[in-house]
């Protein structure tokens, strides 16, 4: 049996006296890569800071690779030796890119780690600023030295908080492909991120954190599948149900902005060409808005307003009606 | 202003002139006032270190203490010190009353705070910023220090001038336990004390100007040093 890397059990997380945040389990197994989605807000830092054995939760237990977190400092910075962490707005130190980048590798680390760090530095096409000093950088700059140090470390668990936040497109692609690769030595590597359509293309898990809890999925109604072609038009088929798409040949992930799915009592005519029947799984209120969880095939989340939720009088186990255009599918 | 002219005047002469009594003033004034802030800051750096990385009972307690004692009079301070020092004092028995070394010790009781609360409160910011990441980049306890120490190096050299600037510049202390002795115990703000009382206006000018110029001096060479 595969040793869980990392193991949350009942988790409650107080941020400030006005929040707080739960969640009752979620096991990560190695090799793999996890994603926590969110609004800004939400607690996505403050749960990877407990991951990362930097923020004790107010109750509950965090096991890393078996050993419980938060017992004594000793076995903190033992625990802490097995994950590095990149912070939403990450600290550089007075030098250079290089004294940087070096700051957490032993002596007998460095040249082979360097040399390693090198080469990212030319992936993300920053290879000439090895010797600036750190207040010479701009924000994508800054950034992509903290990946970098990161990255080098002799570390199972990598934690990025908000990575793809300051990074051009280009750099994005690369960074996404540099965590492919480091899961495949048998790393484990999370990420926060509120640009879902990043996560999604590279996450073999994601959790949303919304309204002091947590659920798996991303209510971004994110479905693996293929495009097929029937009758001259393009479908996309999740292996449970099939909807209309605009062609993209090779997607293997359709994703639905929640905002686009329209609730209805009955079945609509109307120049949305997917009209889908399903049951009121869920609801949940938000701050400003209402979240619906439908299961018609697939889970899919619908957000509507307190009024529209109000009119329509939903509760669980309704049959409902979600029409969304297929313009409204986004295919990756 | 015709008093202030011409003092500047005669206290240009005596500067050029190379007074003895003027430059036996400047050199012990230098000479204490570095050993002074030298002291301070080799007890109370690590003190400050330890106050804005650990969490202890007391340790609000002893901030507030420290914050508060850098408003310590200096003549509390030669009042002390005197009391301590004089041949029926505890420490009587050292026979450093009247002495440099006596002025040192009133001055580095007087810095101490200085060095302590302002380098506290630079460390304790630097450590909120880079806490995390030093212990994400796993770098060990004790380089762990160093690295805060050279975040914060302006801030402290900040805290290392404040201390400089109290210790040169005070009066009272020196003054007690000093007993500004012509030759010997006199420093340029005991001078300017006693001189201006003589109505040696002029004189009193010069130490002035020279008081401010090396006060000055340490200034921009710590805005310099920090431009690099």
């Amino acid at each position: 049996m595969v040793q869980k890397a990392i193991e949350l059990k009942n988790i409650a997380l107080t941020y400030n006296k006005n929040w707080r945040f739960s969640l009752e389990s979620i096991d990560i197994v190695p090799s793999s890569i996890v994603a926590f989605s969110g609004a800004n807000g939400s607690g996505k830092s403050t749960l990877l800071r407990s991951i990362a054995v930097l923020f004790k939760p107010a109750s509950g237990q965090i096991k890393i690779f078996g050993k419980t977190a938060f017992m004594n400092r000793k076995t903190d910075r033992v625990i802490r030796e097995s994950i590095t962490m990149v912070h939403q707005d990450p600290y550089l130190f007075k030098g250079t890119v290089k004294n940087n980048i070096m700051l957490g590798l032993k002596a007998s680390d460095r040249i082979k780690n360097y040399s390693q760090a090198k080469n990212l530095l030319k992936l993300l096409e920053e290879e000439d600023i090895e010797n600036e000093k750190i207040d010479q950088l701009s924000g994508g700059q800054r950034q992509k030295v903290a990946l970098i140090r990161a990255l080098i470390m002799p570390v199972k668990i990598f934690i990025f908080d908000e990575p793809f936040d300051s990074l051009d497109e280009a750099s994005r692609a690369v960074f996404s492909d540099i965590c492919k690769k480091t899961v495949q030595s048998g790393k484990t590597v999370l990420i926060s991120s509120h640009k879902t359509e990043e996560v999604i293309k590279i996450a073999d898990k994601i959790y949303n954190l919304s309204n002091g809890n947590l659920f798996q999925g991303s209510p971004e109604n994110n479905f693996r599948g293929k495009p097929v072609e029937q009758d001259g038009s393009v479908y996309f088929d999740t292996g449970r149900v099939i909807f209309a798409t605009l062609n993209k040949p090779g997607a293997t992930t359709a994703l639905i902005d929640p905002n686009a799915i329209s609730l209805s009592l009955t079945r609509q005519h109307s120049s949305m060409r997917n009209c889908l029947k399903g049951e009121i799984r869920k609801i949940i209120q938000e701050k400003d808005f209402v979240s619906v969880i439908v299961e018609a095939g697939e889970t899919f989340s619908a957000i509507i307003t307190d009024k529209s939720a109000q009119q329509l009088m939903l509760k669980p186990g309704d049959k409902i009606y979600l029409g969304f255009k297929a313009s409204s599918v986004k295919l990756f | 202003m015709e008093l202030f002219l011409s003092s500047f005047k005669n206290a240009i002469n005596l500067i050029l002139s190379g007074d003895t009594a003027t430059y036996q003033a400047i050199f012990l004034s230098i000479k204490v006032g570095f050993t002074a802030t030298a002291i301070a800051t080799i007890i109370g750096l690590p003190i400050s270190l330890i106050l804005s990385t650990k969490q202890f009972r007391g340790r609000n307690f002893l901030i507030t203490i420290f914050n508060a004692l850098m408003g310590l009079p200096s003549v509390v301070v030669g009042l002390i010190g005197y009391g301590l020092l004089s041949h029926n004092g505890i420490l009587g028995m050292l026979n450093i009353l009247f002495t440099p070394t006596a002025i040192i010790i009133g001055d580095v009781l007087l810095g101490i705070p200085t060095v302590i609360a302002i380098a506290e409160s630079v460390l304790s910011d630097y450590h909120k910023k880079i806490d995390e990441t030093i212990k994400t980049l796993g770098v060990p306890p004790l380089e762990s220090q160093i690295v805060l120490l050279k975040e914060s190096v302006y801030g402290i050299m900040g805290a290392i001038s404040a201390c400089f600037g109290r210790i040169f510049e005070e009066v009272g202390a020196a003054m007690m336990i000093g007993g500004n002795i012509l030759g010997l115990t006199r420093t340029m703000t005991t001078a300017i004390a006693l001189e201006t009382t003589k109505g040696e206006f002029a004189r009193g000018v010069a130490l002035g100007i020279i008081l401010l110029s090396i006060s000055v001096s340490v200034n921009i060479a710590l805005q310099w040093f920090k431009k690099r």
